[in-house]
């Protein structure tokens, strides 16, 4: 191939009844110093998992390295896990398409890229397989790119298990590295691989019964702040909370009202008009007496009032419900998908919220302007 | 490495009116056609429409190679109306950013359109 594409291993059938894993020669593997990002074409025309049995799976992983030393190898990009059935990848005609990303769960390009397969299962299985790689000079934009990004979830990244559909946890991936971000289900929402409504990106649905919490939020988030959330209610007519935090004394939410609105509110509420399209973003600006909405970049009419909030910092965060601190079982559920949370320790400037909307436009095929 | 964006203009398809009839889904530009970007990795997409009937789609593929099932798209399918489009595809924001190849495709059943695509290319060129 030529330029910037590159054949990383043509048409190939790993075929075998041992459990270990399998890693591409050395001889193949390829330097791409002098570039910043890859887009990865993998083919699978054909899949039999161990043992012919679709609970096992044939692990892909694509690693990357600085140096050709074993023990430096890493994940570039979420693992694909394939099989025979659901919630496995299947042989497909259509390629899979992965990106490099600067996330905590996966590493940014290095200099070698390899890949590594790994089966799960007992048996003969085998897996045929090409990957191409395209390398870009320019890096993949990531929310955490612009200062002050304090809590960033994306369907693509961070998701325990991977095995399942079923999401029992879900990373913050902001670069903050700290745990208390990190939420964890109290009811199961699932994982959509591969999601036609958001440009075949993944989304987690909550089903409107399913939700997740931080164990607890130590860092301070006091006004102003800024929440971006990409997902859809999925139900019209109901009151649908997204996001719910609490602060002991008046957390912030934002929710989808009975009357289709998008509302945010701390100590006192401030509504949109604008109904929440699918795929839609809402951009959240919490600033006591001149917070605004957008809805895929609408703002709202007027700048609106919601309170100052408390100052002892959110002490959790609810994903899907309102506040489980104050509502154990879960209240007013959100009854539709997230694709990408994203939140900021101050209002963006014209040029970031800008930025933010290419990246999504880009990433979901959203009409936004 | 330094290096600089070198922009290049090229026309993707010349005026060309393409009508379909009711038992073809898709109509896909010619092979010999196809723009092969070598290095380019950001492009801005001009569709000029002058004319357009029956509800007809367009959608922009890429492909690292000239396979026919490897072509994916690189935006969502869009309803075409008469005017001048522009699409942007750039490689840091891109769900498929451009790979080699990018082709046009046509898709509706009893329709026609008249148009023409021109392509802003953006390639990293080393200097030294």
């Amino acid at each position: 191939m030529s330029g910037r594409t590159f054949l990383l291993e043509d048409w190939i059938t790993i075929r075998s009844s041992l459990t270990n894993a399998f890693t591409q020669d050395p001889g193949r593997w390829l330097d791409l110093s002098g570039f910043s990002d890859v887009v990865i074409w993998i083919d699978v025309p054909e899949v039999t998992p161990p043992g012919g049995t679709n609970t096992n799976y044939v692990q892909l992983t694509l690693q990357t390295a600085p140096s050709p030393d074993d023990a430096y190898f890493g994940a570039l990009a979420p693992s694909l896990n394939f099989s025979t059935a659901s919630p496995y990848y299947q042989a497909s005609v259509t390629p899979f398409i992965l990106r490099s990303a600067q996330s905590l769960s996966v590493n940014n390009l290095m200099r070698f890229l390899r890949w590594q397969i790994t089966p799960t299962g007992s048996g003969t299985w085998d897996l045929t397989f090409r990957i191409r790689v395209v390398a870009n000079r320019s890096p993949t934009f990531v929310p955490p790119l612009i200062p002050g990004c304090v809590f960033w979830i994306r369907a693509d990244l961070g998701i325990t298990p991977v095995t399942s559909l079923n999401v029992t946890g879900w990373a913050d991936q902001s670069g903050s590295n700290d745990p208390n971000k990190d939420l964890v289900s109290g009811v199961n929402p699932a994982l959509v691989l591969a999601d036609a409504n958001y440009n075949n990106q993944p989304t987690v649905n909550f089903a409107g019964s399913a939700y997740m919490t931080t164990p607890s939020w130590a860092t301070q988030l006091v006004q102003p702040n800024t929440w971006v959330i990409v997902g859809n209610p999925g139900r019209a007519g109901f009151l649908q909370v997204a996001i719910e935090s609490n602060d002991k004394v008046s957390g912030q939410d934002i929710s989808q009202t009975a009357g289709n609105d998008v509302q945010i509110f701390t100590s006192s509420g401030f509504v949109s008009s604008s109904t929440m399209p699918t795929p839609g973003v809402i951009l959240a600006e919490f600033d006591g007496a001149t917070s605004n909405i957008y809805v895929n970049s609408v703002t709202a009419p007027t700048a609106g009032t919601v309170g100052v909030g408390g100052t002892t910092g959110q002490a959790s965060l609810t994903l899907g419900s309102s506040d489980i601190a104050w509502n154990p079982a879960g209240l007013n559920f959100w009854d539709g998908k997230f694709a990408e949370v994203i939140a900021y320790n101050a209002i963006l400037t014209a040029n970031q919220k800008g930025l933010l909307r290419s990246y999504l436009r880009g990433r979901y095929g959203m009409t936004i302007s | 490495m330094d290096s600089i964006n070198v922009m290049r203009g090229l026309l993707v398809q010349n005026w060309v009116t393409i009508r379909s009839a009711a038992n073809v889904p898709t109509i896909t530009q010619g092979a010999d056609s196809w723009i092969d970007l070598g290095d380019v990795e950001d492009l801005v997409l001009f569709l000029d429409v002058r004319e357009v009937s029956g509800g007809a789609k367009m959608v922009y593929q890429t492909s690292p190679t000239k396979q026919e099932t490897s072509f994916v798209n690189m935006l969502p399918a869009f309803s075409i109306a008469t005017g001048v489009r522009i699409d942007r595809v750039f490689a840091d924001m891109a769900a498929v950013p451009a790979a080699r190849f990018i082709r046009w495709q046509f898709s509706t059943v009893a329709a026609d359109v008249t148009f023409r695509l021109w392509c802003a290319t953006y390639a990293w060129v080393r200097t030294a």
